[in-house]
């Protein structure tokens, strides 16, 4: 039986964001960035058309109006959606999650018990085979199952050890471990 | 003590969206009636201007309109349509046993191969809702326990309404005359 006290706090936080996000997650999320500018450039240069050809052609005024509308919407749409994650991620960096959970893991299966700020408790027991995935980043490791995520560090076991939870992890879970 | 055992499918979803869709679908209509207007009006300019003109260089942005102003059409059909929202089940089994009674509502997922056992205290909860056919236990704003009323196992409907009534006072919501 491996037992592991996890204290969870913003290392926990900022290493579940790290393994979440690859670099092609960093790059999307920079592309939106991008898209938002460009449409910027390009409603300003509409409107500015627009007041340069102001005398001209009705038609062309109103075609260079609705894209730069369209533009405009599409601009602010992108940079909402950026300002959105990008604050989702602050948010997850800035909090103190302060949360108690214990882990047991025994032959079959593995048992989470944690107990929020507010009182609200959870206990879950899984067998192995109900383990979505596995995924570890430094010292810290991730078990994803039905309903729960927990993370914590190797220097939290404090009946066991690091060697004989990573057989166990191999072992039951085989290629649903993930190393990033 | 009221204890009911609930095995989720659609039409659990479907009486929850039921219940939540008004301000979800307004928020979602809005942006797209106006859009549509947007592109039908551009269109409808195009083609007048096209006629008056006798140009045949601007086929391509009437088409583009209407094809956008169609597409526009076509998610409002959908979305009137919609009988689920963007609820969905998870992709394994399980039965839920929801006990009321005591300091905690208390939920028993059983899985094939995973047991969850959450306790809420009462105060930490949202809303209880009451319809027709439904009770609705609201542990977070946009999360709920979704129990119909032949599922009680233990207890009878008259039982649980007055016990939400006095744990829960003014966020028990009666809408029994909702059907639902």
């Amino acid at each position: 039986m491996i037992r592991i006290d996890s204290h969870r706090t913003r290392a926990h936080t900022r290493a579940e964001i790290r393994m979440m996000f690859s670099f092609r997650e960093v790059m999307l999320l920079l592309g939106i960035l991008a898209l938002s500018v460009l449409c910027f450039g390009f409603c300003v240069y509409t409107v500015y058309a627009v007041v340069k050809y102001r005398e001209g052609f009705r038609y062309a005024r109103f075609l260079y109006l609705t894209a730069g509308v369209a533009g405009f919407v599409t601009a602010v749409t992108a940079l909402a959606r950026f300002v959105l994650y990008s604050a989702a991620a602050v948010v997850l960096f800035a909090a103190n999650p302060d949360i108690h959970e214990e882990l047991i893991f025994e032959d079959e299966g593995y048992t989470a018990r944690n107990t929020a700020k507010n009182g609200v408790t959870f206990e879950g027991r899984y067998h192995y085979s109900a383990v979505k995935k596995v995924t570890t980043y430094k010292d810290f490791i991730k078990i994803e199952s039905p309903e729960h995520s927990s993370v914590f560090r190797l220097s939290e076991i404090t009946g066991g050890t690091a060697e004989e939870l990573m057989a166990v992890l191999a072992g039951k879970l085989g290629d649903r471990v993930t190393h990033k | 003590m009221v204890r009911a055992r609930v095995t989720y499918n659609d039409n659990h979803l479907k009486a929850l969206y039921s219940l939540t869709k008004k301000p979800y679908v307004i928020k979602k209509l809005i942006p797209k009636i106006l859009w549509t207007a947007v592109c039908l009006a551009a269109g409808i300019f195009f083609l007048r201007a096209a006629i008056i003109l006798r140009s045949s260089s601007g086929y391509i942005w009437i088409a583009l309109a209407f094809t956008f102003a169609a597409l526009y059409i076509r998610d409002i059909i959908k979305l009137l349509s919609d009988d689920k929202g963007k609820n969905k089940l998870p992709p394994y089994q399980y039965s839920t046993e929801l006990i009321f009674g005591g300091q905690a509502f208390e939920i028993i997922k059983t899985g094939e191969n995973f047991t969850v056992h959450r306790d809420f205290p009462y105060g930490t909860i949202n809303k209880a809702v009451e319809t027709m056919n439904y009770f609705f236990i609201f542990v977070e704003a946009k999360k709920a326990f979704i129990i119909h009323k032949s599922e009680l196992t233990e207890g009878s409907v008259p039982e649980l309404e007055y016990f939400l009534a006095s744990v829960f006072g003014k966020r028990f919501v009666d809408k029994r005359s909702v059907k639902i």
